[in-house]
């Protein structure tokens, strides 16, 4: 059951990585250069965290409940100082900085909804 | 317009995202929100852009009523690329040139948002940031020792060794009436 649940998550994560990968390739054919580094910011941030279910797995070692909890509060701990990065940002009208450490939150946001939804079985 | 101001242009024209953003403001001054409707993007994604092109000084801002309304600067855009290429490129003038952007890269290195996140170990690299510092003492006026801390304190929290070390520098000077900056 935790490895079914884990291979799905990798699909997604895999997913993701891949559409993150493709509209790279679009919006750099399309000429906007910064808007397919966004792209691969979210891809990084995947990335990470598809890394984080792998270690999350090998901690776990079968255990449900290890395996969340580990995830979870990878996913608490790493963000936070992007949200602090993004204060700064904002204190400091940073528009440029801003907008990459939004999208990484946003990332994140989406990165924990789909863990929940895929752990705790809302599909 | 520098050879610098110039190429910094050219690179953030070299967008179509921006582009598109110009052509919309050529027609009329317009706000985020819609330049982010006009052009299919989000709206801090315009935000982005904006201070791309407002840095490379290709637009400029102003508030009207409950909006941030944003213009093409368009004396900019009247400069032929003639004109810039035939502009003269001395070797002192690129020579200033590569010493300005080396002083700005060693500037963005050790200062975030105002503040010395750290001193150099390099001689050169802590001059320029004492140079940096030193800018806020004015000419011709005395400093009591409490207030030479307390303008470096705003940088960082070691004055004491920055305040030595603009001495060494012979950025300031020093008597037992206080402190006060050297004329360069």
């Amino acid at each position: 059951m935790v490895d079914q649940k884990i291979s799905k998550l990798n699909s997604w994560f895999e997913e993701k990585i891949a559409l993150c990968g493709k509209h790279n390739q679009e919006l750099n054919e399309d000429g906007r250069s910064d808007e397919a580094i966004f792209e691969k910011v979210k891809a990084n941030i995947y990335d990470v965290f598809r890394t984080v279910l792998s270690v999350a797995k090998k901690t776990g070692n079968g255990d449900a409940d290890a395996v969340k909890s580990f995830f979870t509060q990878r996913a608490e701990q790493i963000p936070a100082g992007w949200a602090a990065a993004l204060e700064k940002a904002k204190e400091h009208s940073d528009t440029v900085r801003m907008r990459t450490e939004q999208i990484k939150l946003d990332t994140i946001h989406e990165i924990r909804e789909e863990f929940t939804r895929i752990w705790e079985g809302e599909e | 317009m520098t050879e610098t101001e110039a190429i910094r242009l050219f690179k953030c024209l070299s967008d179509k995202s921006r582009l598109q953003i110009l052509k919309s403001l050529a027609i009329e001054d317009m706000y985020v929100e819609r330049l982010a409707e006009r052009l299919g993007i989000t709206a801090p994604t315009v935000s982005f852009h904006l201070k791309k092109l407002a840095d490379a000084g290709a637009v400029t801002s102003y508030k009207s009523q409950y909006y941030m309304m944003y213009s093409l600067k368009k004396d900019i855009f009247e400069t032929s690329i003639l004109d810039i290429i035939q502009e003269k490129s001395d070797e002192a003038d690129a020579q200033a040139q590569r010493d300005a952007v080396y002083r700005q890269k060693v500037i963005d290195a050790f200062f975030e948002y105002g503040k010395l996140k750290a001193i150099p170990a390099q001689r050169k690299k802590e001059r320029i940031i004492l140079e940096v510092i030193v800018q806020e003492f004015e000419y011709d006026r005395v400093y009591s020792e409490r207030e030479v801390n307390i303008i470096i304190a705003d940088f960082y929290d070691d004055f004491c060794t920055i305040r030595r070390d603009m001495i060494g520098e012979g950025l300031m000077d020093r008597d037992t009436k206080g402190y006060w900056r050297v004329k360069q």
